[in-house]
C-alpha cells in the first residue's frame, strides 16, 4: 500500500513537471472606444540591415538583411469636432476639421522576410527574438518618420473629399472647409 | 608613517572624486567589458509602394495579449548523419511566443450605398453598413520569445505568429467587439449629423 502511494506521488510529480499547457486569460487587456475616421493608407517597404560585429570577445561576424512591408493608416478624430466648427447658412456648410493624425502602423509577420544571412563559423544564426528585436527597430524608424511621408496631408485631403460627398448626399449644396491647424503625427 | 597615511588619503580622495565625476557624466565609466553590444540596424530609406483611399470609421480598439506555442519532433544525430549507420534520436522542439497587439473594428463607408441615405428637410435616415474587423496587428515590438528550443525556420515562426493574430481576433470577437463597434459607430455618426444641422436622425445598423 505504501509502495502504491509512493508510486502515485512520483507519477503525479512527473506529470506536474511535464505540464506545459497554456492557460489564456478570459479578459482582454483593454477596450477603447474611438471616433477615428481613417482616410489614407500607405503601403511602404523597408530594408532592415544589421551587422553583429561590435562585441569584441565574439569571434566572427553575423550579418542579416531582411525586408519588411508595412501599412500606415492616417485620418482624423471625429470626436474633436465641436459645435463651433460648423457654420450653416441655408444649404451652405462651413467646417473646420481637426488635424490629421496617424491611426495605425501594421507590420504583419508574413511581410517580414529574411533576404540574406551570413554567419561566421563560431557564431549561431539569428534566433526569433533577435530577428524580432531588429524588426522592432525598423518599426520605430517607420513610426518616427511616418509623418514625413506626406500621409497626413493625404489623409486630410481624403477626409475632406469623403465628408464633402457625404454632406452633399445629405442635402447640402455647398461644403466649404476652413483652414485648420497643422497636422499632428500622434500615433495611438 | 605620516607620508604613507597621506598617500592613502590622497588615493581615497582621488577614487571618490572619480566616482563623483563619472556619476555626473564628466568622466567616462569603464563599465562591464564583457557586456554584449546591442545590434543596431542601419537607417535605410522607406519606400512608398502604394497609396490607398480609406473610408473606415474605427470605433473600437481592443488591446490584447496572447500566448501561442508550437511543438514539433526534431531528429537529432549523434556524430555524422551521412555515415552508414547514423545514430539518431527524436527530441521535441518548442517555441512559445507572447504577442501583444490590437484589434480594430468599425464601419467601412465604402459600403454605404445611395439608397442607404434618405434626407427630407432637417430629417435624415441612414442605414449604416455592418461593423467589421478593420485591422488585427501584432507588430515585431509586440512579440516576445518566451522559449525557443530546437531549430525553427522562418516560415514556421511566421505561421506561429499568424496563429497568435488569429487567436487575438477570436478573443476580440468573443468580447462582442462587432456589436460594440456598431453601437459606437452609430453614436459617432449621429453626433456628426446633429452637429451638421439635422434635427431628426434615424440610424439603423
Amino acid at each position: 500500500m505504501k509502495q502504491v502511494g509512493l508510486f502515485l506521488l512520483c507519477w503525479s510529480m512527473l506529470l506536474a513537471c511535464n505540464n506545459n499547457n497554456i492557460q489564456q486569460r478570459n479578459q482582454v487587456l483593454g477596450l477603447r472606444q474611438m471616433s477615428d475616421l481613417a482616410t489614407a493608407e500607405y503601403i511602404i517597404t523597408k530594408i532592415i540591415r544589421a551587422n553583429d560585429n561590435k562585441t569584441w570577445y565574439k569571434w566572427g561576424d553575423r550579418k542579416i538583411l531582411m525586408s519588411c512591408r508595412a501599412s500606415v493608416k492616417a485620418g482624423i478624430d471625429l470626436s474633436q469636432l465641436k459645435a463651433e466648427d460648423f457654420q450653416i447658412t441655408g444649404k451652405k456648410i462651413t467646417l473646420l476639421l481637426p488635424p490629421a493624425k496617424l491611426i495605425s502602423l501594421n507590420i504583419p509577420p508574413e511581410n517580414i522576410n529574411i533576404e540574406y544571412e551570413e554567419v561566421g563559423l563560431f557564431r549561431s544564426t539569428f534566433k526569433t527574438g533577435e530577428r524580432d528585436a531588429l524588426a522592432a527597430q525598423a518599426e520605430a524608424q517607420i513610426r518616427n518618420s511616418a509623418d514625413s511621408l506626406g500621409i497626413l496631408t493625404t489623409a486630410k485631403e481624403n477626409a475632406e473629399l469623403f465628408i464633402r460627398s457625404f454632406l452633399m448626399r445629405a442635402g447640402y449644396k455647398e461644403v466649404v472647409f476652413s483652414s485648420n491647424s497643422p497636422t499632428t503625427p500622434a500615433l495611438n | 608613517m605620516k607620508k604613507t597615511v597621506n598617500s592613502l588619503l590622497l588615493i581615497v580622495v582621488l577614487v571618490m572624486l572619480y566616482f563623483i565625476l563619472s556619476h555626473f557624466g564628466i568622466l567616462p565609466t569603464f563599465g562591464n567589458p564583457f557586456r554584449t553590444k546591442p545590434v543596431t540596424i542601419d537607417n535605410t530609406p522607406i519606400l512608398i509602394e502604394e497609396m490607398r483611399e480609406l473610408r473606415n470609421l474605427v470605433s473600437v480598439t481592443i488591446y490584447d495579449e496572447v500566448v501561442i506555442a508550437s511543438e514539433k519532433d526534431e531528429k537529432q544525430y549523434i556524430g555524422n548523419p551521412m555515415s552508414v549507420l547514423p545514430l539518431s534520436y527524436t527530441s521535441k522542439a518548442r517555441i512559445v511566443l507572447v504577442g501583444r497587439g490590437t484589434v480594430m473594428a468599425g464601419v467601412n463607408f465604402f459600403e454605404l450605398k445611395e439608397a442607404d441615405c434618405f434626407v427630407k428637410d432637417d430629417s435624415v435616415s441612414l442605414h449604416l453598413p455592418p461593423a467589421t474587423i478593420l485591422e488585427t496587428s501584432i507588430n515585431p515590438s509586440g512579440f516576445e520569445t518566451f522559449t525557443e528550443t530546437g531549430h525553427w525556420t522562418e516560415a514556421e515562426v511566421t505561421s506561429t505568429k499568424q496563429q497568435a493574430k488569429q487567436q487575438m481576433e477570436q478573443r476580440a470577437l468573443a468580447q462582442n467587439i462587432l456589436s460594440k463597434a456598431t453601437l459606437k459607430s452609430k453614436q459617432v455618426v449621429e453626433r456628426f449629423l446633429r452637429l451638421a444641422g439635422f434635427k431628426k436622425i434615424v440610424i439603423t445598423p
